[in-house]
């Protein structure tokens, strides 16, 4: 009977935090930061597409971190092949939607898997500049004007089942990573699969050395 | 809390944060209206980076509620009132904004008239249906803004809730719940 009885309130536990929830506006109208093209301050307007990963838990990653506004080509790409390796979800996909002037206005999103619920979590939003329905659909197949980019910050999140009137949920805290999303060039999967095998190659030429 | 009494052009159907509010608000100020089809916030800036409203076609119209957000200190600590312009709705009117099945709902008055919501206003609560204000400064719903229709109390506990011309205010509705009102200018 006590065996039972442990199991069920574990049980109950499990479900709790697996059931946890935030909300958050994808809305960065009012934000001094937003969406840019090849440098900082130098904002979007047009169709674009954005990815939303989330990561439980408000501490950006060392590795994204450090490439949040970066200018580099191909940084975007670089960060996004973080995300899963770092343990991000892909929440949501908004594609062929319009930036003006940098900023969306996308309304309120639910995630259910925030956790504690109404926590900071960690938001990776994915941006690129095309009509393409997905990240992987552009960067499979990248023109010369496709411009892509990543950008981690730490988000405030609002239970959206607290008891009485359902609460306002946060904009993007994009100002709290202190600089832009930043879409740069996206290399051609051509040349990410000779840097891997020219990678692979001198990983082989150190060991026989 | 705010809602807009007056209509734009008799439909009251049309008006939106950008015929209704216009540029009368300090920049990056938010409202956020209710949607009951999807039981869900929708919401508009008035933004630089859009260079005006961010979504202009966000509907304000008279019988909804809307949060609105101004940013901090953008107004130097005083309380500014905003001037809307339309006409009043008359003839019987039916509040759209109040979810058939139950539930939360941000609405308002259709008209520009201050009082009771049930004496003055006309809506005819449920029991148990619940209210809740919010008065400027609030910073939670507090025991003095919450207002339950009662068997218990025999009415509104702790008292009827008083409206204000341009308030709004949630109500959670229960279910075939109706607000009818029918007026004319005197």
């Amino acid at each position: 009977m006590k065996k039972l009885l442990l199991t069920g309130v574990a049980t109950i536990a499990l479900a709790v935090g697996v059931f946890a929830q935030g909300s958050v506006q994808i809305d960065n109208m009012s934000s001094t930061h937003g969406f840019a093209i090849n440098s900082v301050g130098n904002f979007y307007a047009g169709t674009m597409g954005l990815e939303v990963w989330m990561l439980n838990g408000g501490t950006v990653p060392a590795g994204l971190a450090a490439l949040n506004g970066s200018t580099d080509p191909g940084a975007g790409v670089t960060a996004y092949a973080m995300l899963t390796p770092d343990g991000f979800t892909l929440e949501k996909t908004y594609a062929a939607i319009t930036s003006v002037g940098g900023g969306v206005a996308q309304g309120e999103w639910r995630m259910a898997d925030v956790s504690p619920k109404g926590g900071n979590v960690t938001l990776a939003l994915a941006a690129w500049n095309t009509a393409d329905a997905t990240w992987n659909a552009m960067a499979s197949s990248p023109a010369p004007t496709t411009r892509a980019g990543v950008l981690a910050f730490m988000q405030p999140t609002t239970d959206y089942t607290a008891p009485g009137p359902p609460p306002v949920a946060a904009p993007l805290n994009l100002d709290s990573a202190g600089t832009d999303l930043v879409m740069t060039t996206v290399p051609e999967p051509g040349v990410f699969a000779l840097a891997g095998l020219g990678a692979a190659a001198l990983l082989i030429f150190r060991r026989r050395k | 809390m705010i809602a807009n009494p007056l209509d734009l052009d008799g439909l009251a159907t049309n008006n939106t944060v950008s015929t209704a509010l216009g540029t009368n608000l300090p920049w990056n100020s938010v409202v956020y209206t209710w949607d009951i089809s999807v039981a869900g916030y929708t919401n508009s800036t008035y933004s630089t980076k859009a260079g005006g409203w961010s979504v202009p076609g966000l509907r304000l119209n008279p019988g909804q509620g809307a949060w609105l957000s101004i940013p901090a200190n953008a107004f130097l600590g005083t309380t500014q009132s905003v001037t809307t312009v339309g006409t009043v709705l008359q003839g019987p009117l039916a509040n759209p904004n109040i979810p058939a099945l139950g539930g939360y709902t941000l609405i308002g008055s259709q008209i520009p008239i201050a009082g009771g919501l049930t004496t003055t206003l006309g809506y005819r609560a449920q029991t148990n249906e619940v209210v809740y204000t919010w008065p400027l400064g609030a910073t939670s719903f507090g025991a003095n803004q919450v207002f339950t229709l009662s068997a218990k109390a025999g009415g509104w506990s702790p008292s009827e809730p008083q409206i204000g011309v341009g308030q709004g205010f949630w109500l959670k509705s229960l279910p075939g719940s109706v607000w009818t009102t029918n007026f004319t200018v005197q």
